[in-house]
Formats: structure tokens, C-alpha cells, sequence
């Protein structure tokens, strides 16, 4: 017990010590408090709308994020696929777990506030794109951070299936120079996230694409304009895009299908990721449907 | 202390969490143990319906004995009946015994024949196959054994059910008449077997006995038990002796008083003055007492010798031997002849003449002489008979030993003939049907419901190789999934910080799929299991238990699957 009181007085002075000294995101601190229950939404239909980029080749320029309101607006109807809980089901245990999720990736995040985050995983179907979209309207929910989900998995993009959008332009138009970036990333009903679909070009080579300059000005230019920035990627055993996207990112999350994927090729790529230098922030377990797997048996006395 | 708690502690919660763990596993893989456990149970209930089976049937026979019999008999001659009463469990389950039964019912009737009807040697050990399972598949218990009545059953196990009772009706009849014909053998064996001992001893008792004759012809007197003819011959001759002895004396002193006479003649013609009387000799008359007390002792022994058969050692013999040696010696002492004072003479004697005291001298002379001659003769007769007695002693333990042997060949003989006399009664009632009762108490019933295997164990073991395969099939599926369960393998394998465990987001298709799937197709998969493993285990079980009820089933079934032929 005195440890444990130690630690949250630690917790709270360093907590203290950032918000006086300016350390670390305002958004964070707003994230916080919505995490308290202040609902950030803008009640805006998905669609395409100006996100005041320059031009094409330039970088979006992103209009300052809107004035706070002080009056709780109800979260306007999206309907995405169901598999999206922080949407349709704001008050779930789901979506309790993604916020949880959410605040654990905000107190790690990067000390500038420009993180952006690659979600991947040893093997298709084990839950990425719906990580990715879920955390997304997770991240969305915190005031004036603007969140912005990128579908790099072009072979078989699904977040626009999720978010029911359009697949097109998305992304790989975009590396291929048949769209803009600003025309490519779509708005959505909640206000502070955007999506940039895979598209549907899939005649290009996305490693290729990926490791040229552009990619990297187009990342570099995502991370400016955007506070949270969260990338789907193809699995680890299928495609080498992850290697590629992981080195454009801030960090890796790591997507374990529990009582499915074998563990041995989790471990592989968890190995291949980590021998290629790229920062794993963590690991999220998805399906924990089985009774005892979220809390696992210990030996020494608690269940 | 400390330390046993500590293992205490962790042996419960292992137990804890490994039925736990079984219980995850179990609910988590139920249908890797539903699906196999009902597909192999009623696959091996199926199979068990053409496992071999062991059908059987029984009858009870009695046999006693017939009374009249057993009152005649009494306990003469059991012998060939108990002999019979052991060896029937034996003699029934004997190969050969089935065999001849299975001969003479020429069975098995689908067995390999040449063209006359006589068995080809494949026929012959088609034969020779049943005539051992028959033998191994009968059992009999006795139900009730005494000497004088016996209820036994008679059990035949065998493969096929269709001939059993058929085939323990042969052999019940053909064990009741080989009963018979075994007691009657038995009993003849015996009867000839006596009887040639008994020949045997006659032949002996024929040879010994003529030896012995020889020997008693040879040597008289040799057989102590016997009338001696020497010592009656011999105490004829001692007394002839002692009577010549004293006739001699009598004639001697008959002489001597002749001669005294004659002298006094001659002396009174020269002198006729009277003298005074003169002594004159006469014979004692304790001698003769003594002579014919002698006599009467030897007529006495002679009697007791040869009439009542009295041996030397008998008290009466001895006392009569003892009487006449003490006899013998005061004869010995006693004198014949003793001196008394001459009555006054007769008028005959003293007017005799001289010359007929001469004639009377001369007369008793020869009379001596022949007494003498006599005597010589006795005398010569009776060391002749001493000499003879004392061979015949010498023989007679040889003599003994013979009459021994025969006695006791005379003895085995009496034995010998008298257990003849009982077997030929026996021998007699048995011709005439009165010894032994056969009787069928209870009939061979159906063979219908096999014996074997049990119904039970058979279903215990079907569902037990349901069981073992499911439980197989869960372990394997369980080794083999290699996916992380709880979240701790997660950070323990990767050795990565856990973001969140996000719980399955069950979207409503998903949900309506799982309704669906546990509303409906779940039940009907677990009706049609349970239907399946209900049916095949209650073939198994009709099929053993109630064969009938099973046979009726199938005809159902075959005539309605005979019906959806036909109509389409």
C-alpha cells in the first residue's frame, strides 16, 4: 500500500509539473477530461470538404480546430458497420476498453503531440482495421484533437467499408499522383476525425511508393496537420508494408487475436519488427471472448 | 512446518485450477467431444451387432435308481455305479463321447460327403471342429447328488443357436443309454476278472492240496490237526506188549507151579507123610488193577485222539499221558507175582496125575513161546512206528506251510466268490432293466438370447471407446491449437506491455448467426446425436437382450425401407 500510494503521489506531482511547465499536448489534457465524459463531437455529416490544403502537392493546411462549446451536443447518427462500438455504442464495456486503450496511448505519446501510430498484425483477420477505426473514434471523442485514420493496407483496404465512405480516392491514388491528399482525406459526423481510404488503385507497387520521398513528405506532412494519426497496415507475415509504414510512424501497435493466431508467427513478427528497429508501443489482445483469458491465473494467491 | 504448508497450499490450487482448466477446455471444445464421442459410440454400437455370439441352452435329466433293485442290492456291489456317477461330467464333456453322438446323428449335415454319404476327410474335420466346440461349450452341474439319485444340468454353449437343442437331446439321450452300457460293461469286466481269480485260486488251492495229501500219505501223523494212525497203532502195539508181557508172566508162573506140582507128585509117592503147607506163588492182583487201568487210559486216548480230535497239547491228552507214565512206573514196581500159603489142595489138582502135569507143562510152554514170538514182533512193529513218527514230525513244518498256503488260497477263493455271487445278481437285474432310471426333468428351452457377450459390458465398452476417442480428439485439438489463451502468455511471450484487452464485438449478424445456431441447429445436431447414440445402443442392447424384439425391429425396418423402394 505504501508503494502504491507512493507511486500516485509521483504520478500527480509530475502530472502538475506538466501542466505548469507547457509539457506535453494541450489536447492531452483535454483528452483527459473527455475521458471524464465531455463529449467533443461536431455534428458534421461524412463527406468531402475543403481542409484547406494549398494545393495539390502541398500539404493540407488544416483550419484551426473549433472553439470548444460549452454545450453538450448529442453524437449525431453514423452508420457504420457495426463492428465500430465506439460509434454506434458509446457506452459499452467495447468501448470502455478502447477508451482505456486510448488513454494509455496518450499518457505514452510523443512529448511533441505529433504521434502517429501504425496498427498491424502477424496475420489477416485478426481485428487491425477495426482496432484502427475503433481507436480512431476513440481518439476523436478528445477535444480539438483532430485524429486522422490512414487505410495503408491497398491490397485490401477496409476502413472505408467500416466507415462506410468511399473507398476513392484514397491513398494509393494519392502515392500514384492521380489525387490530392486533401481531396483524398475524407471528413467525417464526428468533427475531429478524418479518413484517408486505401483506393482502389491496386495496380502500383505500395513498397515501392511507400519508400519514396513522397511517402515520407506525405507523412511528414499528416503528422503536422493532424494530432493523432493512425495507420491500418497489412499483417506482418503477408506483406513487408509494415516495415516501410512502421519506419514513417512514431511507434507500432501490435493486434493479438486471442484463442486464434498462432502464437509462434505473433512472436516472429513480433521479432522481424523488432529486429527492424521500429518502436512497438504494445500490444492490444482483441477477442478476449473466453471466460479467464483477461485475467490470467497466478500462482501466487490472486485469481 | 512452514515449508509442508507452502506444498499444501500449492497442491489445492493446482487441483483448483486443473479442473478449471478441464472444464475450460471442455465447454470450449464441446463438439470435438460431442461429435466423436456419438459418431464412434454408435459406430462401435453398430459393429457390436456382429460381434460373435455365445448362445445356450439347458436340460435337466435325473437318474436313480430303481428301488426294488437298491433294496436287493443294498451296498453288495457299488461299484460300476459310483465309477459311472464320477466319471458322468467327464464322460459327457469327452470329445469322443460327442464325437460317436455326433456319428450317429451323421451330423453336421452340411458338412463335405463323398458320393456314397460317407464323410470326405474335410467333412471329417468339420466334424471333428464341432465335436470340440460341443465338448468345450458343455458344462454340467450337479443339482442334487446322492448315491441312490442324481439331478444334474446339462449346458451347451455354442455359435449358432439353431441346433443347440437338437444336439443336447442327442447327447442327453445317448449319454442315458452309454450310462447304461458303461455300468453293464464295468460290471461284466469285474465279473470276468473274478471270476478268472477265482479259477486261479481253485487251480492253486487243486495243486497244494495234492501235495499236501502226498505229503500226509508219506508221512502219517505229519499233520498235527489231524488223526494220527500211528499212535493209535502204536498205543495198540504198547498195550498188545504189556499184555503179552503179562500173559508170560502168567504162564511162567503157571510153569513154575506145574513144575512146583509135579515135583510134589513125585515127592508124596515117595513120601505120604504130611508136612506142613507149603507157600505157594500167585499172581498180584494190583498188577492187574494197574494193567487194566492202563488200558482204559489208552482207550481213553485213543478216543480222544481219534474221535473228538484232540491235539498232544489238549489239558485231557496231557493228563492222560501224565496218568498212564505215572501208571507205567508203578506197573514197573509192582510184582506180577506174589507168595501165599497153599490152600488145602483140591481134590482135583492133588489127584491129578503126573502125567497131565506134564501135558499141561508142555501146553504152556508153546503158549510161551508163542507169546514170545508174538512179542518180538509188537516189539519189532512198534520201533518201526517210533522210527516213522519221528520222519513224520521232521516234515511237518514244511507240511504247515502248505496247509497254510492253501488256507489262505481257500480264503481268497470264498472272497473271490463271494463278490461273484452280487455282480451276477446285479448282472441279472440289469439284463432284465431294473437297475438304473433315467428321467428327463426339463426339456432344452429356446437359444434365442445369447449368453454372451453381456449386454452391459458390451454398451460400457462402446460408449467407453466413444469416450476415450473424444476425449482423444480433445486433448490432440487442445495440444495442438498453439494460439495465446489469456492475456498473461501474451506479455509473457512477447515480452510487450499489454495496451488493452478489447473483448469480441459481437455485431448483430454475428449475434442473429448465433441464435440461429443455438436455437436451432445445435438442438436438432444434439437430437440427431442423441437419437443416433439412443438407437445404435439400443440395437446393441435388443440385440443381446431381447433378441426377438430386435429380430421384429429389423423386419420393421426393412419392410418400410422396402416401402420408400417402392414408391420411389
Amino acid at each position: 500500500m505504501g508503494r502504491i500510494a507512493e507511486a500516485l503521489r509521483k504520478a500527480q506531482t509530475e502530472k502538475a509539473g506538466r501542466s505548469t511547465l507547457g509539457i506535453g499536448p494541450a489536447w492531452a489534457q483535454a483528452g483527459l477530461a473527455a475521458e471524464a465524459g465531455e463529449p467533443g463531437l461536431d455534428a458534421h455529416r461524412p463527406g468531402r470538404r475543403s481542409m484547406g490544403f494549398k494545393s495539390e502537392r502541398s500539404a493540407p493546411v488544416i483550419d484551426p480546430p473549433d472553439q470548444a462549446s460549452d454545450v453538450h451536443m448529442p453524437p449525431p447518427f453514423w452508420d457504420v458497420h457495426p463492428t465500430i462500438m465506439t460509434v454506434r455504442e458509446r457506452s459499452s464495456p467495447i468501448t470502455e476498453q478502447y477508451r482505456a486503450a486510448r488513454t494509455w496511448l496518450l499518457r505514452r505519446s510523443a512529448p511533441s503531440g505529433k504521434n502517429c501510430v501504425a496498427v498491424t498484425s502477424s496475420v489477416a483477420r485478426e481485428g487491425k482495421s477495426v482496432t484502427t477505426a475503433n481507436l480512431a473514434a476513440i481518439m476523436a471523442e478528445v477535444r480539438h484533437m483532430k485524429v486522422l485514420a490512414i487505410d495503408c493496407d491497398i491490397r485490401q483496404g477496409s476502413l472505408a467499408r467500416l466507415f462506410r465512405i468511399s473507398n476513392e480516392p484514397g491513398i494509393s491514388e494519392v502515392m500514384a499522383g492521380r489525387a490530392t491528399l486533401a481531396s483524398a482525406i475524407q471528413t467525417t459526423p464526428l468533427g475531429n476525425l478524418f479518413v484517408l481510404p486505401a483506393g482502389e488503385c491496386h495496380d502500383i507497387n505500395s513498397t515501392e511508393l511507400l519508400n519514396s520521398t513522397a511517402a515520407s513528405t506525405m507523412f511528414a506532412q499528416i503528422r503536422d496537420r493532424f494530432d493523432y494519426v493512425l495507420v491500418d497496415t497489412p499483417p506482418v507475415q503477408c506483406l513487408s508494408d509494415v516495415g516501410v509504414i512502421g519506419a514513417l510512424c512514431t511507434g507500432l501497435i501490435l493486434v493479438v487475436r486471442m484463442n486464434k493466431t498462432p502464437a509462434h508467427l505473433v512472436r516472429q513478427s513480433a521479432h522481424w519488427l523488432q529486429a527492424n528497429n521500429l518502436n512497438i508501443l504494445g500490444c492490444i489482445a482483441a477477442d478476449c471472448s473466453a471466460r479467464g483469458a483477461r485475467y490470467e491465473y497466478d500462482v501466487n494467491g490472486g485469481d | 512446518m512452514q515449508h509442508h504448508h507452502h506444498i499444501d497450499e500449492f497442491s489445492v490450487t493446482d487441483v483448483r485450477h486443473t479442473l478449471q482448466e478441464m472444464g475450460r477446455v471442455l465447454m470450449a471444445r464441446k463438439w470435438f467431444f460431442l461429435f466423436p464421442f456419438c459418431i464412434v459410440s454408435s459406430i462401435a454400437c453398430i459393429c457390436s451387432l456382429y460381434a460373435p455370439r455365445q448362445y445356450s441352452a439347458s436340460t435337466v435329466i435325473k437318474r436313480e435308481h430303481d428301488p426294488v433293485f437298491a433294496s436287493l442290492r443294498r451296498k453288495n456291489w457299488n461299484k460300476a455305479y459310483d465309477d459311472v456317477r464320477a466319471r458322468m461330467s467327464a464322460d459327457l464333456t469327452d470329445p469322443a463321447f460327442v464325437r460317436k453322438v455326433l456319428d450317429r446323428a451323421n451330423l453336421p449335415v452340411g458338412a463335405e460327403r463323398f458320393g456314397d454319404g460317407t464323410m470326405s476327410p474335410g467333412g471329417d474335420a468339420t466334424r471333428n471342429s464341432l465335436a470340440m466346440q460341443i465338448a468345450s461349450g458343455l458344462s454340467v452341474k450337479m443339482l442334487e447328488a446322492s448315491e441312490s439319485r442324481d439331478v444334474m444340468r446339462i449346458t451347451l454353449t455354442l455359435a449358432d443357436h439353431s441346433r443347440i437343442p437338437e444336439i443336447l437331446k442327442l447327447l442327453r439321450e445317448s449319454y442315458m443309454e452309454h450310462a447304461r452300457v458303461e455300468t453293464i460293461a464295468v460290471m461284466e469286466n469285474v465279473h470276468q476278472f473274478l471270476k478268472a481269480e477265482a479259477s486261479r485260486c481253485e487251480a492253486d488251492i487243486a495243486r497244494i492240496g495234492g501235495r499236501v495229501r502226498e505229503m500226509e500219505a508219506k508221512y502219517p501223523g505229519v499233520d498235527p490237526l489231524a488223526i494220527d494212525p500211528l499212535a493209535a497203532e502204536r498205543t495198540a502195539l504198547i498195550v498188545e506188549r504189556i499184555d503179552l508181557r503179562r500173559r508170560l508172566d502168567d504162564l511162567t508162573a503157571r510153569r513154575s507151579q506145574l513144575e512146583g506140582r509135579m515135583v510134589a507128585a513125585r515127592g508124596s509117592a515117595e513120601s505120604e507123610s504130611a508136612q506142613a503147607p507149603r507157600m505157594i506163588e500167585e499172581p498180584n492182583p494190583r498188577y492187574a488193577e494197574l494193567l487194566n487201568e492202563l488200558k482204559g487210559l489208552e482207550e481213553k486216548l485213543i478216543a480222544c485222539r481219534t474221535r473228538k480230535g484232540m491235539t498232544e497239547a489238549h489239558p485231557e491228552v496231557r493228563a492222560a499221558r501224565a496218568m498212564m507214565e505215572e501208571r507205567g512206573l508203578e506197573l514197573a514196581q509192582t510184582q506180577r507175582l506174589i507168595l501165599t500159603p497153599e490152600k488145602s489142595a483140591s481134590g482135583a489138582d492133588s489127584q491129578k496125575s503126573l502125567g497131565e502135569l506134564e501135558r499141561e507143562l508142555a501146553e504152556t510152554l508153546e503158549n510161551a513161546a508163542l507169546l514170545k514170538s508174538r512179542s518180538e514182533a509188537v516189539e519189532t512193529r512198534l520201533a518201526e512206528v517210533e522210527a516213522l513218527r519221528i520222519l513224520s514230525v521232521e516234515q511237518r513244518t514244511p507240511f504247515m506251510e502248505l496247509s497254510e498256503q492253501k488256507r489262505r488260497l481257500e480264503a481268497g477263493l470264498a472272497d473271490w466268490r463271494g463278490e461273484i455271487a452280487p455282480i451276477e445278481n446285479a448282472l441279472y437285474l440289469e439284463g432284465s432293466g431294473r437297475s438304473i432310471h433315467f428321467a428327463t426333468v426339463e426339456e432344452p428351452g429356446s437359444a434365442m438370447k445369447p449368453v454372451s457377450p453381456d449386454a452391459l459390458l458390451v454398451l460400457a465398452i462402446c460408449f467407453g471407446i466413444g469416450l476415450g476417442t473424444a476425449v482423444l480428439t480433445v486433448v490432440t485439438v487442445e495440444l495442438c491449437d498453439r494460439s495465446y489463451r489469456t492475456v498473461k502468455q501474451v506479455t509473457t511471450s512477447l515480452g510487450l506491455p499489454l495496451i488493452e484487452s478489447i473483448d469480441e464485438i459481437v455485431t448483430p449478424l454475428a449475434f442473429r448467426r448465433r441464435l440461429v445456431r443455438g436455437m436451432l441447429v445445435t438442438p436438432i445436431l444434439g437430437f440427431i446425436f442423441v437419437v443416433m447414440v439412443s438407437l445404435s445402443g439400443l440395437m446393441a442392447y435388443y440385440s443381446l437382450e431381447r433378441p426377438e424384439d430386435y429380430a421384429r425391429m429389423r423386419g420393421r425396418a426393412t419392410h418400410v425401407s422396402e416401402l420408400f423402394a417402392r414408391q420411389g
